[in-house]
């Protein structure tokens, strides 16, 4: 993409397409993501647990960490942040094949 | 023209929604055992030296900009003006935005150790110095708004096209 931008094509179909791959890979990446994070939590992996001497014990202790930052976006334990990168990313996508559109028509123009 | 006006009055709802119900406050985290108040860990809120609450404050200024900048730019892009100037001038203003948070976070356990140095409660460490740069470099915001004022350029470029196209008769 900045390959593109470099040669001076800004809104070459090339261009907007790649945008658009990146938006979509964000939004693939958050699926797969929150799909992981869900299947963990219905089916957790259990460690490996060596075999420990006699007395002694290890005790197991869930930590629950809640982050109020900006653009987190946990909610429900499910991250939203890459499905709103992904998102405005395609939206700007669609936005630079409007300029591409402009720019095929001004080009036609006699 | 259809799917941007759509797409923006979704994200505009989303948005409206997520800052009213949830909130943020930026830099802040709960732990277990007190609250994470920009790397270093308090009771409660009101322990933090003056230095974190300052950054936490500034922070959320930076977040309130960002909401409104980007609410002004999603009501144009509903109303179907997508290359104007004043777009330009808001997608630049947010990359900004983005730039200076990312800047925030990143170098303000730096700035609430040199506070400490200077007042004289803490030598300066300079472990922070080192670990900021790094951080700085692999940044999401600092990336992000880079990103967004580049692409402010490139909207600055279609607007330029377009205002040539509307005069052309």
């Amino acid at each position: 993409m900045f390959g593109f931008y470099e040669r001076g094509l800004i809104f070459a179909s090339e261009a907007v397409r790649c945008i658009k791959f990146l938006g979509l890979l964000c939004v693939a990446q958050w699926i797969l993501g929150t799909t992981y994070h869900i299947l963990l939590k219905y089916y957790p992996i259990i460690p490996f647990q060596p075999t420990l001497p006699p007395g002694v014990s290890v005790t197991v202790k869930e930590a629950t960490i809640s982050r109020m930052g900006f653009f987190s976006f946990d909610i429900w334990g499910i991250n939203f942040g890459f499905l709103l990168a992904g998102t405005v990313i395609v939206l700007i996508a669609w936005i630079m094949d409007e300029g591409r559109k402009i720019q095929e028509e001004q080009e036609l123009t006699v | 023209m259809n799917r941007i006006k759509i797409m923006s009055r979704i994200l505009k709802i989303l948005s409206l929604l997520y800052f009213v119900f949830f909130g943020c406050l930026p830099f802040v985290r709960k732990m277990p055992d007190g609250v994470q108040i920009v790397w270093g860990t308090y009771t409660t809120f009101s322990d933090a030296p003056f230095g974190a609450k300052l950054i936490v404050v500034l922070g959320a200024g930076l977040i309130f900009a960002v909401v409104i900048t980007w609410y002004q730019l999603l009501n144009l892009f509903e109303k179907g003006i997508i290359f104007s100037g004043r777009n330009v001038q808001l997608l630049g203003r947010i990359g900004c935005l983005a730039f200076i948070y990312g800047f925030l976070g990143i170098f303000s356990p730096l700035l609430i150790s040199t506070w400490f140095a200077w007042i004289g409660s803490f030598p300066m460490s300079l472990n922070f110095v080192w670990i900021s740069i790094c951080a700085f470099l692999t940044s999401p915001w600092v990336i992000v708004g880079l990103f967004l004022v580049v692409i402010s350029r490139i909207m600055d470029e279609g607007r330029k096209i377009q205002e040539e196209q509307e005069l052309t008769v």
